[in-house]
């Protein structure tokens, strides 16, 4: 009876950690594409809007997917938070706390903390410039991280629950 | 008897599942990552099927008396 209560906690957790990396996996383009869209509306708010950066960044929060939405709203507190903080340092605190929490590679950190160090320091067309780029990396890696999820979502599924299957047969 | 019995139907889930195994990393395109999975399934099925192999050998020595 004891054994058969070990051997499915074994099948149990070995299932969920597959689902988890799968699940890391399926989620990455999601939020690529959804920090796609984000981007594309601060470069509206700043270059039509022409808003001070807290006020897009608040924009972008609020209209922007939930899955993103914590990276803007947080960069738009610590701007009316902190008196004296550069949009950069705010939009690098608020990456670094949105990237734990995130399905994003190192990758997609560097993209955005290089977009994070021309935000709100230049004219319109050069921060848009900069915007423009970010959003065509992002694009690339999407497209990449779409690929990887097509063959990589499945696989894990199976690998956990078969994996856990494997081991309970071979310890029996 | 139900020892080997149930050894039998121990490799049997063994050879079902590195099947399935190897069938979705080979769809996946990670055909080395099979391999590795279908040597192991082979390395740990032989570890079992030894025991009584050599308990085989033993068997057949003593009938001839080969000591």
């Amino acid at each position: 009876m004891i054994k058969l209560l070990g051997a499915a906690m074994v099948v149990a957790s070995s299932g969920i950690g597959g689902m988890t990396v799968a699940g890391r996996y399926s989620r990455r383009p999601r939020e690529l594409k959804s920090l796609g869209y984000a981007l594309q509306m601060l470069e509206t708010e700043i270059s039509y809007g022409a808003n001070h950066m807290k006020v897009a960044l608040e924009q972008v929060a609020n209209r922007c997917d939930q899955a993103v939405a914590p990276l803007f709203s947080r960069a738009a507190a610590e701007l009316s938070a902190a008196a004296g903080i550069t949009a950069a340092a705010a939009w690098e605190n608020s990456l670094c706390a949105y990237y734990r929490e995130s399905a994003l590679n190192p990758q997609d950190l560097i993209i955005l903390r290089s977009l994070g160090s021309s935000l709100g320091i230049s004219d319109r067309a050069d921060q848009v410039k900069h915007l423009n780029l970010a959003m065509e990396q992002i694009k690339s890696e999407n497209a990449k991280a779409e690929g990887e999820a097509a063959r990589n979502v499945k696989l894990w599924n199976y690998l956990g629950f078969l994996g856990g299957l494997l081991v309970v047969l071979i310890l029996y | 008897m139900v020892n080997s019995i149930d050894l039998i139907f121990k490799i049997a889930g063994v050879g079902i599942l590195v099947a399935v195994l190897n069938a979705i990393l080979k769809q996946a395109g990670k055909e080395e990552q099979g391999h590795i999975v279908t040597l192991a399934g082979l390395a740990i099925v032989f570890i079992w099927v030894i025991q009584l192999l050599a308990i085989l050998f033993d068997q057949v020595k003593s009938v001839f008396k080969l000591f």
